[in-house]
């Protein structure tokens, strides 16, 4: 019995080091918050920010994008697009799978284009909120 | 300072413990170790109900969370010095069962526990935000409390994918670390989850140890070490852990009530614990409310004490769920007359009791293994102990099948967490069993207690 205690115990410890060697960050929770630091402060804390992506939300990495998305934003509340309160928004994030023209996708949505904060993750600010 | 804010509840929490807890006729180093381990959930939890009460109250984060220490610390201290003036209800010695080539256990335990501190430790270090609930929903909604005016965005409905119906106990513990330190620092919830798990594991260890000695300690630590779901969790900084650890010492609380006479202090506290885990996660609620029940139907009027030690954050709980959590679905019963669904979750949950360990190491097939060795008389006694554990898995195998979405995945996703709720008490209970030594029937009616009483050193030499 303490023989097996140990082995499997020595397993689980191999399993868990090879985890968080092999992937420390699966979901870019980290990447994203790093990513976000140079916008954080333009954007008060009590100030909803909007969310729009490529990625559907029915997929696993959809969802993963926008939460951390979320925590990388909070204490703000992010809105996705499609929720009923995002029109009050005056801040966007643009999450995308490449590299495509964010200017343009975000002035169809009324947005102009803030920064560019690499990795296909983009800053909008509305446009009658930029002007 | 994340560390020091986390001990600190802990001291605080360690007079309240001392007060309650009866005096245990066990070894100084195995009372200081229950008593440590339960004072640090008992800290954790009553600080953290205590700074959101004072968050909802109006208080800024900061006060609230220095205001909630110095609260619990000096009514801790208060309680203590009045009830230790008091002659403590006293526990008996109870003979325990040798067990033979014991330091055999003993290195598995260490062994153990120190590959789980460690594995504990490296994928904290290396993964800081933790696994998909982590980062989510605790330490986000963290992030709110923390900040000062926007604490109800924890509970907003536009924060729809980070469940704002859930409870925010452990969130608390965390935005309380946070506003104590002034900045938000992965290093709170990662200290929080290392010494939740450590807290566990000595709660369930020291529990064994009063009434087995440490030779049943050790193999009781390395048998729930060999349960998957105690390593999963912990390292991915989960609000489960130390929910777990709160229906564990809920449990531990009322047994050792029990065995000093229905203590009305040990009672108390089994209701202080028990009410913490409703205020961590639904599945705490459930438990609660099955514990209640269980203690007033076995201790009659005195289940008022434990009443008494629910009641705060139990009210604080109910509160919560009328005045601020957004309205959530949790039952579709169109689900729950779908037989297709029912398999599924039958399926998946005895997939997952399967998975708790790695076979040959699996925590019940060892249990099993030793109840066939040793036989004891009755080991589902005491029965009332495992009443409100099985209700809870019964609970979540019907939220499972009533739940939306897909059943299956969500038995997938879930279900070696909703296990891991109630393994270390069923465990505990066995091990309990085990440990306790039966005269043979023949000598019972003249067996004088120094014949039944353990030799353990000459035991394990046998």
């Amino acid at each position: 019995m303490a023989v097996i205690a140990v082995y499997s115990s020595l397993l689980q410890f191999g399993l868990a080091d090879r985890l968080a060697s092999l992937y420390p960050d699966p979901y870019n929770v980290m990447e994203m918050q790093a990513r976000v630091i140079p916008v954080l402060d333009a954007v008060p804390p009590a100030e909803p920010i909007g969310y729009f992506s490529d990625v559907p939300f029915s997929v696993s990495a959809g969802r993963a994008s926008f939460l951390a998305a979320q925590h990388a934003f909070a204490p703000r509340i992010l809105l996705k697009e499609d929720s009923p309160s995002a029109k009050r928004a005056k801040f966007w994030l643009g999450v995308f799978q490449k590299q495509e023209n964010f200017a343009e996708i975000g002035a169809k949505r009324g947005l102009e284009m803030e920064r560019d904060l690499g990795g296909y993750v983009v800053f909008y600010r509305r446009q009658e909120a930029a002007r | 300072m994340n560390i020091l804010s986390w001990l600190v509840a802990g001291v605080a929490g360690w007079f309240w413990v001392d007060a309650l807890l009866p005096h245990l006729s066990a070894p100084a180093w195995i009372r200081r170790s229950l008593a440590a381990s339960l004072a640090m959930v008992f800290g954790v939890g009553a600080t953290a109900s205590l700074f959101f009460a004072l968050l909802w109250a109006g208080a800024r984060p900061p006060v609230a969370a220095w205001t909630s220490d110095t609260l619990v610390l000096a009514s801790g201290i208060v309680t203590w010095l009045v009830l230790r003036r008091r002659q403590p209800a006293q526990l008996p010695p109870e003979p325990s069962r040798p067990v033979p080539l014991a330091w055999l256990g003993g290195i598995a335990a260490v062994v153990s526990l120190a590959g789980f501190l460690a594995a504990v430790a490296v994928v904290l270090n290396a993964s800081p935000q933790g696994d998909w609930d982590a980062w989510s929903i605790w330490n986000v909604r963290a992030k709110f409390l923390a900040h000062e005016g926007l604490w109800r965005n924890a509970v907003s409905p536009d924060l729809s994918e980070s469940r704002p119906g859930y409870p925010l106990l452990w969130s608390a513990a965390v935005a309380r670390v946070w506003s104590q330190s002034g900045a938000i620092a992965q290093s709170a919830p990662q200290t929080g989850a290392f010494l939740m798990s450590l807290a566990l594991v000595l709660i369930f260890a020291s529990a064994l140890a009063v009434r087995g000695g440490w030779h049943w300690a050790a193999l009781g630590a390395a048998t729930l070490l060999m349960s998957t779901p105690v390593w999963r969790t912990a390292i991915r900084q989960y609000a489960d852990v130390p929910l777990t650890a709160m229906i564990l010492a809920s449990v531990v609380s009322a047994a050792l009530a029990q065995r000093a006479s229905w203590s009305p202090a040990s009672l108390t506290l089994s209701g202080a614990f028990a009410s913490m885990a409703a205020f961590t996660k639904h599945e705490g609620l459930a438990f609660c409310i099955f514990l209640a029940i269980t203690v007033a139907a076995v201790s009659r009027l005195r289940a008022l004490w434990w009443l008494a030690g629910a009641a705060p954050a139990l009210l604080l709980t109910v509160a919560f769920h009328l005045f601020l959590a957004p309205e959530a679905r949790i039952l579709r019963p169109e689900h729950l007359r779908d037989a297709g669904r029912f398999w599924s979750v039958a399926q998946g949950m005895a997939s997952e009791l399967w998975q708790l360990g790695d076979f040959p190491a699996h925590p019940l097939l060892f249990a099993a293994l030793l109840l066939f060795v040793f036989r004891p008389a009755r080991p589902w006694q005491p029965f009332w102990l495992w009443i409100p554990g099985v209700l809870l898995l019964l609970a979540d195998f019907v939220f499972l099948w009533g739940a939306p979405g897909d059943a299956s995945e969500l038995t997938r996703t879930v279900g070696d967490r909703l296990w891991l709720h109630v393994l270390p008490v069923f465990l505990l209970c066995i091990y309990w069993r085990l440990a306790q030594a039966e005269p043979s029937p023949a000598t019972v009616p003249s067996l004088p207690e120094e014949k039944s009483a353990p030799k353990p050193r000459s035991a394990a030499k046998r």
